[in-house]
């Protein structure tokens, strides 16, 4: 095994070597300049070989199993749908989609609230130069990393069989996903802040809370408000299809009606939806343009 | 001493905007907190809790470790490939898209593009799925073609910017030494582009992971399909080495993404 791996290792270094001499060229000053070696065809070709491993493991595979004709003639499936959505589009069905949309925005508000209020302590503890030499923000961040790992709906599924079905585990998914994610960008931006005030503060006597209180605080309020608006419209698209796993909000009647291909119904959520978050997303690029 | 106090209390204090804001944050939890109505557990519910928690620990090691089709290694890999060739897809479909909404190409036509690029961009993804299933039915391939045409909003959003802002003095210069149309493409566009555009791609597949790996929920492939069976079956113990998987290969990821795209900014 050693032999083998010495033996690769040298055969590259040859290759290198002998390609060196491609790349030097003599200037008319009698000077040779040596292009740097770009590992660029290395990376494209390792990816050339990634993909080609998974074409065939997803790709040819299908095909293998179905034939490609059979593709081909269940791909007008995917337009019908687009085409019947637009042709069939069933306005009276508006008053239906009224009670979930709003279930599923006060989901996202709520849930966004708690989480990134639960937020703020946490990062503290994360932050190293808060905490100063402890074992402390290490373990945090772990843990932190490991909760992050999963989306919004893996966390509704798994509730969903501890509580039945509901919004409540719709707020506690989005609870725990926006804690995750609000946590990482504040402990990010606690420890790239001017620590010189920090300092001075606790010089006088005052605790770590009171001088977090008094220098850190000002310096992250604006970035902590915006961090909040941009979680928000994350969780509304993201609330948006609990309801696949029971969790709630518009995602419910939305899985119910594509069950029923009942599509002129399913256009009318997709458009309410769609015009909601339109509108939550400029609202909050605006604040939060106004924050900066 | 006497100065520091007045310029203390002449400080700016800002009481009406921020009366205002804790009103309207007030207001909104308190109109929105009637969707925590605690449905009490449900009939076994501490039970299934605590199981779910031994199982964390515990998870069906023959299923960890099992490089058949079933293993958990396998369903990992299939999931990375949905999130790599939908990416690679949505990569390519943009293009077109990037190219009729680019404002210096279509000038103001470029309200139809945006209108559909917006639209794709808050899709609700796995509404996408089941249309997808209904072509290529339940199966990685179905995945591989939501994500490829998910992607499409966040990548073409990207390549508009760049096509708008293309350095038109690099090409000038290159125009006149003499530079082919060839050399003007690659010594005068492509630089440009590359690291901005790897980036994204980048960004865009560590988000694909994390979507394929739940999409199996509606059927389209990937760890998602073994998770919720075993979850509707209650064999905890696998979807707690499903689970794991999860957690290992998005954490990977995340710090390959992180590092890659570190260097490409700092050039």
């Amino acid at each position: 095994m050693k032999t083998l791996c010495s033996k690769i290792s040298n055969f590259i270094k040859d290759l290198i070597k002998r390609n060196q001499r491609y790349r030097t060229s003599e200037l008319s000053d009698g000077t040779n300049i040596t292009r740097p070696f770009s590992y660029a065809i290395v990376i494209f070709s390792l990816v050339l070989i990634v993909f080609i491993y998974f074409w065939n493991m997803i790709i040819t595979d299908f095909f293998n199993r179905f034939g490609f004709s059979f593709f081909v003639s269940r791909v007008p499936n995917f337009f019908t749908i687009i085409q019947k959505m637009v042709v069939q589009v069933n306005w009276s069905y508006f008053s239906n989609v009224v009670s979930p949309l709003v279930d599923t925005i006060q989901i996202s508000i709520i849930g966004t609230l708690v989480g990134s209020l639960l937020a703020l302590p946490v990062a503290i503890l994360a932050s190293q130069n808060i905490m100063g030499k402890s074992y402390i923000p290490g373990i945090t961040k772990f843990f932190l990393s490991i909760i992050r790992t999963f989306p919004t709906l893996v966390y509704a599924l798994i509730f969903s069989f501890i509580f039945g079905y509901g919004t409540f585990i719709g707020v506690l998914a989005t609870v725990i996903f926006t804690f995750s994610i609000v946590t990482k960008m504040l402990y990010e931006i606690i420890e790239a802040i001017d620590m010189g005030a920090f300092i001075a503060i606790e010089a006088t006597g005052a605790t770590k809370l009171q001088a977090f209180r008094a220098a850190v605080m000002p310096q992250i309020i604006g970035r902590y408000y915006s961090i909040i608006l941009y979680n928000f419209e994350i969780n509304l698209r993201a609330s948006a299809i609990l309801g696949f796993v029971n969790a709630g909000g518009i995602g419910i009647i939305m899985n119910d009606q594509m069950a029923l291909q009942k599509y002129g119904n399913v256009a009318v959520i997709v458009l309410a939806l769609l015009i909601v978050v339109i509108i939550v997303q400029n609202l909050s690029q605006y604040l939060r343009r106004r924050l900066s | 001493m006497q100065t520091v106090l007045q310029a203390y209390e002449a400080r700016p204090r800002h009481t009406v905007r921020n009366v205002l804001v804790a009103s309207v944050i007030l207001f909104l939890t308190i109109w929105s907190s009637d969707v925590i109505n605690y449905p009490g557990l449900s009939d076994n519910g501490i039970e299934i809790a605590r199981n779910i928690f031994r199982a964390l620990y515990n998870p069906t090691w023959s299923l960890v470790f099992s490089l058949g089709v079933d293993g958990i290694p396998f369903l990992m890999f299939e999931t990375l490939g949905i999130a790599f060739l939908g990416t690679l897809l949505g990569a390519l479909l943009s293009v077109p898209f990037a190219f009729l909404t680019a404002r210096n190409i279509v000038g103001k036509f470029n309200i139809i593009g945006n209108t559909v690029i917006t639209t794709i961009r808050s899709f609700p993804f796995f509404l996408m799925a089941l249309m997808f299933v209904r072509v290529s039915g339940p199966g990685a391939m179905t995945g591989v073609l939501t994500i490829g045409v998910l992607s499409i909003g966040m990548i073409s959003k990207l390549y508009i910017e760049v096509i708008e802002d293309i350095d038109p003095g690099i090409l000038m210069s290159l125009d006149a030494l003499g530079a082919t149309k060839y050399q003007k493409i690659r010594y005068g566009i492509i630089p440009q582009l590359t690291a901005s555009i790897l980036s994204v791609v980048i960004y865009r597949f560590e988000i694909n992971v994390k979507n394929a790996t739940v999409l199996g929920i509606v059927g389209a492939g990937g760890i998602g399909v073994t998770l919720l069976t075993a979850m509707t079956a209650g064999r905890w113990r696998d979807a707690s080495a499903a689970l794991w998987g999860i957690i290992i290969v998005v954490l990977v990821v995340d710090y390959f993404s992180t590092k890659l795209r570190r260097r490409l900014v700092n050039g």
